[in-house]
């Protein structure tokens, strides 16, 4: 069915065509919102916050709009309040959790280990405002104005928020760049 | 230099593909000639490579099962409000604790004496049958005021009068507070 088709549904009151939806997009919104918060947790919880609210406004919603970006859009408030809400010590991300595959080239997987924790790291000491736009653009691949349908500001600011988040990244992580070149 | 600065900035956008035809064309002949930028566009299309390997998260990818959570909050009903849940937080915190909730409403019960006494009607003295020095033509004269209108929507009232000497009742638009 299509997409247009189970939004109709799910407004007219239809659960099961609210279900498909959650379905299809859990995946990326789970995603996303787990790369924001680090926190399983917390990114469910946001998540699950997020499509409920969806399912409630339904009636807000244009078909002008994805319902991809609209749901995001509901979803990176949510982080982002839980985000501000964090103190600075307390950045309640799992990364304890996150383990390192040894396998068959332990030297590779260590390697890939460590870079991708300094990646996270150098990512989540960026502000919420600029954290959002690179997750959208470099994990889900967004373009500029979806971007900017999702966090409701000019597709120049979404420019320009890029330009210093990866200004900010390519000091932070100026380590592993001088390795790359 | 200035132009050389946003060339710089546009540069980010361009990796990402974000350029019009025209900006992109400008954008390479500029590139063409600066060394500067050229490093620099090489190191944004490294970062980016950078991310996209490095973050690979296997955790953000193995998603749960969300569904059986979203529906217990459907069933739950809409969701309240930022601004309803805080009242609600503030009235089961006061209601926990006794002391507050006497001292919040001895400041309200005081607040709202203060808002009835600072908006309570100030009595106005009736000008009926009282006379008055008014300008009539061709001077002044004494009229006494035969009927009033109490108060009109902008806090005026409105009097009439009789003009003995030419035969006409005469209207008078008061503000309050002149009579």
């Amino acid at each position: 069915m299509e997409e247009h088709q189970l939004v109709e549904r799910s407004r007219a009151g239809d659960v099961a065509a609210f279900e498909e939806l959650v379905k299809r997009h859990q995946g990326r919104a789970y995603a996303i919102a787990y790369r924001m918060l680090r926190n399983r947790e917390d990114a469910q919880e946001v998540a699950q916050e997020a499509f409920a609210r969806a399912y409630f406004r339904l009636a807000e919603f244009r078909g002008t709009a994805q319902f991809k970006t609209w749901l995001y859009r509901i979803l990176v408030n949510l982080a982002t309040d839980q985000l501000r809400r964090r103190r600075p010590e307390a950045p309640g991300g799992d990364a304890v959790l996150q383990q390192v595959s040894i396998g068959e080239n332990p030297g590779e997987n260590m390697e890939r280990h460590e870079l991708r924790q300094g990646i996270t790291k150098a990512i989540d000491a960026l502000p919420p405002d600029l954290k959002t736009v690179v997750l959208l653009r470099e994990f889900e691949g967004l373009s500029y104005a979806e971007i900017a349908r999702v966090i409701r500001r000019p597709v120049g600011t979404v420019m320009s928020r890029l330009f210093h988040a990866r200004r900010r990244l390519q000091a932070s992580l100026g380590v592993y760049w001088e390795g790359e070149s | 230099m200035i132009q050389h600065r946003r060339y710089r900035r546009s540069l980010s956008a361009y990796v990402d593909g974000e350029l019009s035809p025209s900006e992109s064309g400008q954008l390479e002949v500029h590139l063409a000639g600066c060394g500067e930028c050229r490093v620099q566009l090489e190191r944004l299309k490294g970062l980016q490579g950078l991310l996209r390997q490095g973050l690979k998260d296997p955790i953000a990818e193995v998603t749960p099962v969300l569904w059986p959570g979203v529906r217990a909050r459907i069933e739950g009903g809409r969701p309240i409000g930022r601004f309803t849940a805080w009242i609600r937080q503030i009235w089961e915190a006061t209601w926990e604790q006794p002391r507050v909730s006497l001292a919040g409403a001895a400041v309200i019960s005081v607040l709202l004496l203060t808002t009835v006494y600072l908006l309570r009607e100030t009595p106005v003295a009736t000008p009926l049958g009282k006379t008055i020095v008014a300008e009539l033509k061709p001077g002044t004269a004494e009229v006494v005021v035969e009927a009033v209108e109490p108060e009109l929507d902008f806090g005026a009232m409105v009097l009439t009068t009789s003009d003995e000497a030419e035969g006409l009742k005469v209207i008078w638009v008061v503000a309050r507070g002149e009579m």
